[in-house]
């Protein structure tokens, strides 16, 4: 491990348009996620279990969730006198408007990112579920004198959905090769098996002068405008990181990543003893399992009372699920409250969401419902 | 100097805890894991923070390792302040010479220079032992209702279980004229919870004559209490009726645990008014299986569980494998019950290992000599090996082979 001085940008609003619903009133960074987490959480923790200290958030709307929840940083000990964690919220001046890609987003926190003392910058969204050791990342791009190195993940069991993703293609010494975001094309098919992840590490001084530069040219995006025009240059490296990678980029595939978490290989390779994935702590009492409850095959975090039937479920910190209710293939979040013989299937209630007594919600696998935040039904 | 303070709190923690036997054998008593996700010393220290106080002071000296580790810098209680805040305060080395806290009078005694750094008007003088919900705030509105130099804590117990009790004797106003410590015949039943609020001058006064007395044994029940009494000073019992219970045996510790399940008690660790702060140990939410059954339980982050449990309070990252059972048990962090182990009324330690069909502990409808019948103990990091069986109130400090 070299311990060269990082600094970590996360892209909070990225993807919004693509989990709707999810993100009408947060963004993308605080959806909740596996019983007590946002997806913020995978992101800020891989970047403090790999030594950053400094760490910018980049954000453009609806952001007051995910202030709520990083608050000064302290949970993930980004509560620091240097660096530490500060929110980059968008301001627009006559020159400048909300951004419409990373590279004017960057832009908009330029100054920021000058004034950090790191000699590199990794930057994420936070839409990718991993656990990464950023450092060995940052040691494989200096090694190979890229000028970005971009992480992706062996893509062998495609996933079903495949919404919003890029694939990229390297050759033997791992510079790109090819990048695409349209998988459906037959020729496509079997060159695209690694999946671009959405974290990348640059020198400093070169995002600086790769942010300038692209704005000049009115190109706003990284992996639309710069990566393309890098291929076949020998400049970008691919990084490939091994273990579970899970996407959120829709409300199946948050579906799908949600429900993995019930494979102990999963969990395994998400949580580790040694890089914990930290998150807002809520003092909350542990589950108490009444007489009558019965639960398989589910996930549950602290704070719950069940009295009730829970199949396939992932169940967030203070849910209430009462005599004779059943849930089942759901996701349930923080304080939802399942009355007496109420029914879920295929459900994902958002946060304070109340079922009713004797209330059946069903959807089905190929069709699940999402229901408000705060509705009664 | 610091900011006066009106009150603050001194709260007595270098307790070995000798009761508790294998338990607090490298922890002292308040660092005793309790409830699933906490330490014995997290209530006393929440009632505070949610009464209201800010300068918290913990008298360690036995131990104190891993509750200073835990401590810390006091943030999960909302203690890391800057004005006040928790702090350890062990014993210490002084021109005079250095001495280890030879009672609970002597501790708060060698710690007055602390104290006066708030010159305080009242002081909070607690114990680390007690499992129990109160608003300390209430009862400093009591103490200057009364306009009393010292108020007690008392609650109301059975009158055959007041011989095992400090206890108080009061007029009708709850005025105390006499305190007997541990009674053979009580004269009343209100019994000292170990919650003490002082006028500091008074306590200050007190504490100075008291340390100069070479027969006082130095604590507060045995000879501060009554030389109040006897030197004529204002002191009133405050009536408690909620829960409270002393765990300072390994009986008293498994039924508090066991009273979290039960529906009638009155302890609502629930509660969002009155939360409980904790330490929080950074763990994924806990996963239970197909092949689990999991009843009348608490549970907390980090476990996984593939057998059965029934009736027990499960702490962070405890494994139950498939076919396993855990009955009326208190199964401390990071334990592992491996295939076929059997568990009941028991309390496993910290990361112990039972291995695979192992039995520890008996229901007591099962047992042939119920005189001898307790619940078993498997101390910290013990190996208890495949096919073992411990009988009931075993105290298991060591590993046991396989058979």
């Amino acid at each position: 491990m070299t311990n060269k001085s990082l600094l970590g940008i996360i892209f909070a609003n990225m993807h919004d348009e693509f989990i709707h619903g999810l993100t009408i009133n947060r963004t993308t960074a605080s959806v909740p996620f596996g019983g007590r987490y946002r997806l913020i959480d995978f992101t800020l923790s891989n970047m403090v279990n790999s030594g950053i200290t400094e760490v910018g958030v980049i954000v453009k709307s609806n952001y007051r969730s995910l202030m709520d929840h990083v608050g000064s940083g302290k949970e993930w000990d980004l509560s620091r006198k240097c660096g530490g964690l500060s929110i980059l919220p968008p301001y627009s001046t006559s020159t400048n408007v909300i951004y419409r890609g990373n590279i004017e987003a960057l832009y908009g926190a330029l100054h920021y990112i000058e004034n950090s003392t790191a000699e590199y910058v990794v930057l994420s969204d936070s839409c990718t579920i991993l656990n990464i050791d950023l450092q060995d990342l940052v040691d494989e791009h200096i090694s190979k004198n890229a000028e970005i190195t971009v992480v992706y993940s062996q893509n062998n069991n495609k996933e079903k959905s495949n919404v919003d993703r890029i694939y990229l293609n390297c050759d033997e010494e791992g510079f790109l090769t090819a990048i695409t975001s349209d998988i459906e094309k037959e020729e496509n098919q079997d060159i695209f098996n690694k999946q671009y992840c959405n974290i990348m590490v640059v020198k400093k001084d070169k995002l600086l002068q790769m942010t300038r530069e692209a704005m000049m040219k009115n190109r706003f995006s990284i992996e639309k405008d710069i990566l393309p025009r890098a291929v076949n240059k020998k400049c970008v490296y691919c990084y490939e990181v091994k273990g579970v990678v899970l996407n959120v980029r829709d409300m199946n595939s948050y579906i799908e990543a949600n429900m993995q978490l019930l494979d102990k290989n999963v969990r395994d390779s998400l949580f580790k003893k040694d890089r914990p994935i930290y998150t807002k702590v809520r003092d909350q009492v542990p589950t108490k399992y009444g007489i009558n409850a019965d639960v398989k095959n589910s996930l549950i975090a602290d704070g719950c009372i069940i009295e009730g039937t829970v199949r396939n479920s992932i169940i967030f910190r203070g849910v209430k699920i009462e005599k004779g209710a059943v849930v089942e293939n759901s996701i349930v979040m923080q304080n939802t409250y399942v009355s007496e013989n109420g029914t879920l299937e295929y459900v994902v209630t958002d946060k304070n969401v109340v079922i009713g007594q004797n209330r059946k919600l069903c959807g089905y696998i190929t069709y699940p419902i999402y229901v408000e935040k705060g509705r009664h039904i | 100097m610091a900011k006066k303070k009106e009150w603050l709190a001194m709260l007595l923690a270098g307790g070995q805890g000798s009761r508790l036997y294998a338990l607090t054998k490298a922890l002292a008593k308040p660092a005793v894991p309790f409830g699933g996700k906490y330490r014995i010393i997290d209530f006393p220290l929440s009632n505070c923070v949610n009464s209201g106080i800010d300068t918290v002071g913990v008298l360690t000296q036995y131990q104190p390792l891993i509750l200073n580790e835990y401590i810390g810098n006091g943030h999960p209680w909302d203690l890391d302040r800057i004005d006040g805040g928790v702090f350890t305060l062990p014993p210490y080395q002084s021109i005079k010479g250095s001495d280890w806290y030879s009672g609970t009078a002597n501790a708060i005694y060698q710690n007055i220079q602390f104290i006066e750094r708030y010159d305080p008007e009242y002081v909070l003088i607690l114990s680390g032992d007690h499992i129990y919900k109160m608003d300390y705030n209430k009862m400093l509105s009591y103490h200057k209702e009364k306009n009393a130099d010292c108020t007690i804590a008392v609650l109301d117990v059975p009158m055959e279980e007041a011989s095992r009790f400090g206890i108080m004797n009061t007029n009708e106003d709850y005025s105390v004229y006499e305190f007997e410590e541990k009674p053979k015949e009580p004269k009343s039943t209100l019994a000292s919870m170990g919650i003490y609020i002082f006028n500091w001058k008074k306590l200050k006064e007190y504490l100075i004559s008291d340390e100069a007395d070479t027969k006082s044994s130095k604590d507060f029940g045995k000879n501060i209490i009554p030389k109040m009494l006897g030197g004529g000073e204002r002191l009133f019992a405050y009536p408690f009726d909620g829960y409270w219970k002393d765990v300072g045996t390994i009986d008293s510790l498994w039924e508090a645990n066991m009273d979290l399940l039960n529906p009638r008690v009155p302890m609502d660790l629930y509660d969002e008014t009155w939360k409980i702060y904790a330490r929080n140990p950074v763990l994924p939410p806990h996963y239970v299986a197909d092949t689990a059954n999991v009843i009348d339980s608490m549970v907390t982050e980090g476990c996984c569980i593939e057998g059965n449990v029934d009736l027990s309070v499960l702490f962070a990252g405890v494994t139950v494998e498939e076919d396993a059972t855990v009955l009326n048990s208190i199964v401390m962090p990071g334990a592992v019950i491996k295939k076929g182990a059997k568990v009941s009324y028991s309390i496993i330690a910290e990361n112990t290992v039972i291995e695979e069909n192992a039995i520890i502990g008996e229901c007591p409808e099962n047992s042939n000599d119920l005189e001898n019948w307790g619940i078993t103990v498997v101390a910290e990091g013990v190996k208890v090996g495949k096919n073992a069986v411990i009988p009931p109130k075993t105290i298991l400090e060591n590993d046991v082979e396989d058979k």
